[in-house]
């Protein structure tokens, strides 16, 4: 091949890794994080901002879609996998078993609401996919208040109207508990009543049980009928929720509030007690307000999951993993610092044993990190901390190409060739190695890579391409830089 | 450095046939003492949660009161790390209702200890079914992985030289498990990968010596060369088995020291690995062929 050819395919491969990078680089080195977190914004605080602002977002979303994405594992997050419950929904069948497509109908309008309620909440590149028949994966990384994100997800948003069992609840006493809060005697409870409970955030807003409540069984009016749902401030400030009910709401609400004038209402929300106002009189018109103890997040959070509905079957967590922000900062740093001290070592090793020579490989191992790097911004990847540690182990294994090389031309030198001769022959016999010894490496990243989930794929995603374009740098790169150094500096002693 | 040499490893093969057997062996049986190896909560299933507490005076001993105190067991470790007080609290997962368990633990570590001194790093719940799950992953994507890797050795060598690549990459597998053992590290996802990529490493090593090997081969006529032109296919390319296993375990060094907490097991069982792999190809895989010459000749081509 023609030496400005092979100089031009190189010059190409440089160019395209360095356009699919620069995407990343304006990401993350021009942006401030303020700008950055614009970009996280729902359609709801976008719609307030000027049109010159709006615009500049839109552009930086684009943006968004072809850089290097950080993992939650470094810069925080949640990932969950729910999975549905479907025991519930087979008894409100009364019993009988589910057929296919109550199964995929229940499944569709869990990940319908899902969608609709992560969308609203606002954070960068929520995931939410199915894995198997019936699991859900859902990935929130850099989503700050991870408890928070988790009660969006996780609040089944089955809104119930239920009376108070006043009688009930007067004969309960402390003693009658056990210390996680638990009724010791059952039997207290009548057949047609059940224990609530109402709950408060501690100090550490962790949920807790805060008084026993008996309510009526009976449900007189479920979430379903909700129209709209927003927040309002009251006359004091505080935060409540406020939503109107359909024609059908209002009516059976008014009929309700009507003849259990002067009783208590509960409202309750996946089996929680929200609030329990007393009944003065008849309410028409169907608007209702829920005042609790509510921040202004959290009233925020409860609207939004109103609005969305409620899942048609309970969701169960089979895993949950949560990265506090100080952990992700902590894996970046570290992940950075064993990737450059790493690097410098092997850069050093190789320049100090092989010379000018290790001066290419060492170019060719940089090269490969940066078009690795370029490749994976075009692939719009997720970059975990395993990513960060398949691309530190490419460093190492990177150069063994070239030293088979090397060795091999050395070996020719000793011979008493010449060294263009011996440099021809080096790369001929080296080459066959070279691509038995990284199929192996390749097959099994690429076996990792398909059935591998979450920190295995990352590793060996990054591993196999950084093998890939290693055969193209080590062999192909290298060797035109002898090609060129030889013609240019006449070289009558190779440094190796 | 290393050319010219005429080292006689093959001669050594008795001594390195017992060497590794030995490590293998105890390895094995210390694997069945402790009725097999370490299951992490990824394949066993379980809570746990990684806190870094501010003052520095709380030990191990106190957290480990406080978690016996939500009554969810005893089991701390703590995080070797000369700068910062970091704990890391397992507990099983029950089959429902993780959520309970671990904002019980929570509130009882800032109850003990003040929430301003408590930051909790991660928290990671695997129910018994996604423990279950990856579990059966893991065996398919081991079997499928060597199932192919098998399928191309044979395919790109002799039937002999490919068994002989095969056993020396379970040598260097058992080397590891038997490691991770002695070390009482426990099984993880990452583990997983490491062994995966060692597998990788192990043959890549194994294969650049009989590329060699064959090679020279080519020119032997004789059957008694057979040893020595191993030998010397073998100090052909120790260099480069020698430098590259060096500038590999560089880079996994500057892992292990710097990569931070969680790639540590990982660098760690990757350099066993490659300590392993590049002892193997050379005093396992090559001395099998050799010996399997001796047992039964390969027929030598005429030159």
């Amino acid at each position: 091949m023609n030496k400005l050819f092979r100089i031009f395919i190189v010059l190409l491969v440089i160019a395209i890794a360095a356009w699919g990078f620069s995407y990343s680089y304006i990401w993350y080195f021009k942006y401030t994080k303020k700008d950055r977190d614009l970009t996280n914004l729902t359609a709801a605080q976008l719609a307030n901002l000027p049109e010159k602002e709006r615009n500049k977002i839109k552009e930086m979303k684009k943006l968004r879609s072809r850089i290097i994405n950080l993992g939650l594992d470094l810069q925080g997050g949640l990932y969950m996998v729910l999975q549905p419950d479907y025991e519930e929904l087979k008894k409100r069948r009364g019993g009988q078993e589910l057929s296919q497509a109550d199964v995929k109908d229940a499944m569709r309008r869990v990940m319908e609401i899902l969608r609709n309620r992560i969308d609203k909440f606002g954070v960068s590149e929520p995931s939410i996919t199915t894995q198997g028949e019936d699991r859900i994966v859902i990935e929130l990384p850099g989503s700050k208040d991870p408890d928070r994100a988790k009660n969006i997800v996780m609040g089944r948003g089955l809104l119930e109207f239920k009376l108070v069992d006043e009688d009930t609840t007067a004969k309960l006493r402390r003693d009658m508990f056990d210390e996680d809060g638990n009724l010791i005697d059952k039997s207290v409870i009548p057949k047609t009543s059940e224990l609530r409970y109402y709950w408060e955030k501690n100090k550490y807003g962790i949920l807790e049980k805060k008084r026993a409540i008996v309510l009526y069984k009976k449900t007189l009016l479920d979430g379903s009928y909700i129209k709209r749902a927003q927040v309002q401030t009251d006359q004091f400030g505080k935060p409540e929720v406020v939503f109107s009910l359909s024609s059908e709401g209002a009516k059976k609400f008014a009929e309700i509030t009507g003849s259990n004038v002067g009783k208590m209402l509960a409202i309750v929300l996946d089996g929680k007690i929200l609030s329990m106002p007393v009944i003065r009189e008849r309410i028409s018109g169907g608007n209702v307000r829920i005042t609790g103890n509510f921040t202004m997040n959290e009233a925020k959070d409860l609207a939004l999951i109103l609005r969305a509905g409620a899942f048609p079957v309970p969701l169960e967590i089979v895993e949950e993993r949560t990265v506090g922000p100080t952990l992700g900062e902590d894996s970046i740093k570290s992940g950075i610092k064993a990737a450059i001290i790493g690097s410098i070592l092997v850069l050093g090793f190789m320049l100090l044993y092989y010379k000018l020579s290790g001066f290419i490989a060492d170019i060719a191992v940089i090269l490969n990190m940066f078009i690795l790097l370029g490749i994976l911004a075009w692939l719009n990847f997720t970059l975990t901390l395993s990513g960060i540690a398949g691309m530190i182990l490419t460093v190492g294994m990177a150069v063994d190409a070239n030293v088979i090389i090397f060795e091999r031309i050395k070996e020719e030198l000793r011979s008493g060739k010449t060294i263009a001769a011996s440099i021809q022959a080096g790369y001929d016999k080296a080459f066959r190695t070279i691509l038995d010894a990284n199929m192996t490496t390749l097959i099994a990243t690429f076996v990792l890579s398909q059935f591998g989930s979450g920190p295995i794929k990352g590793f060996a995603v990054t591993l196999s391409i950084g093998i890939v374009i290693n055969m193209f740098t080590s062999i192909f790169v290298t060797r035109l830089l002898y090609d060129i150094g030889i013609d240019l500096f006449k070289v009558k002693k190779l440094s190796i | 450095m290393f050319h010219n040499l005429k080292l006689k490893i093959i001669q050594y093969r008795k001594f390195t046939y017992i060497l590794s057997l030995a490590i293998i062996i105890s390895g094995l049986v210390n694997i069945a003492v402790h009725r097999g190896l370490k299951m992490g909560i990824d394949f066993a299933g379980g809570n746990m949660l990684q806190v870094e507490v501010k003052d520095e005076n709380i030990g191990i001993k106190d957290i480990r009161e406080i978690l016996l105190s939500t009554g969810y067991g005893n089991n701390v470790q703590k995080v070797d790390d000369p700068k910062r007080n970091i704990f890391i609290l397992k507990t099983k997962a029950l089959p429902k209702d993780n959520e309970k368990v671990i904002n019980k633990i929570k509130k009882a570590l800032f109850d003990k200890l003040g929430a301003q001194n408590v930051e909790i790093l991660s928290v990671n719940v695997v129910g018994p079914r996604i423990s279950k799950y990856l579990l059966r992953t893991s065996y398919i994507i081991g079997i499928v992985a060597i199932g192919l890797i098998l399928l191309y050795t044979t395919f790109r060598f002799k039937f002999r030289f490919g068994v002989a690549a095969i056993i020396a990459l379970v040598h260097d597998v058992l080397v590891v498990l038997s490691f991770i053992s002695f070390f009482g590290k426990e099984m993880d996802t990452y583990i997983l990968a490491a062994i995966l990529t060692i597998i990788g490493y192990s043959l890549n090593d194994t294969i650049v010596v009989f590329d060699r090997a064959r090679e020279n081969l080519r020119s032997t006529k004789a059957y008694d060369e057979y040893e020595l032109t191993f030998n010397k296919s073998i100090n052909q390319s120790l260099s480069r088995t020698i430098i590259t296993s060096f500038t590999t375990l560089l880079s996994l060094f500057a892992l292990y020291f710097f990569g931070g907490l969680i790639l540590r097991n990982f660098a760690f069982a990757i350099i066993v690995g490659v300590i392993a792999g590049t002892y193997s190809s050379i005093f396992v895989a090559s001395a099998i062929v050799v010996d399997w010459h001796r047992i039964k000749p390969e027929k030598m081509k005429k030159i």
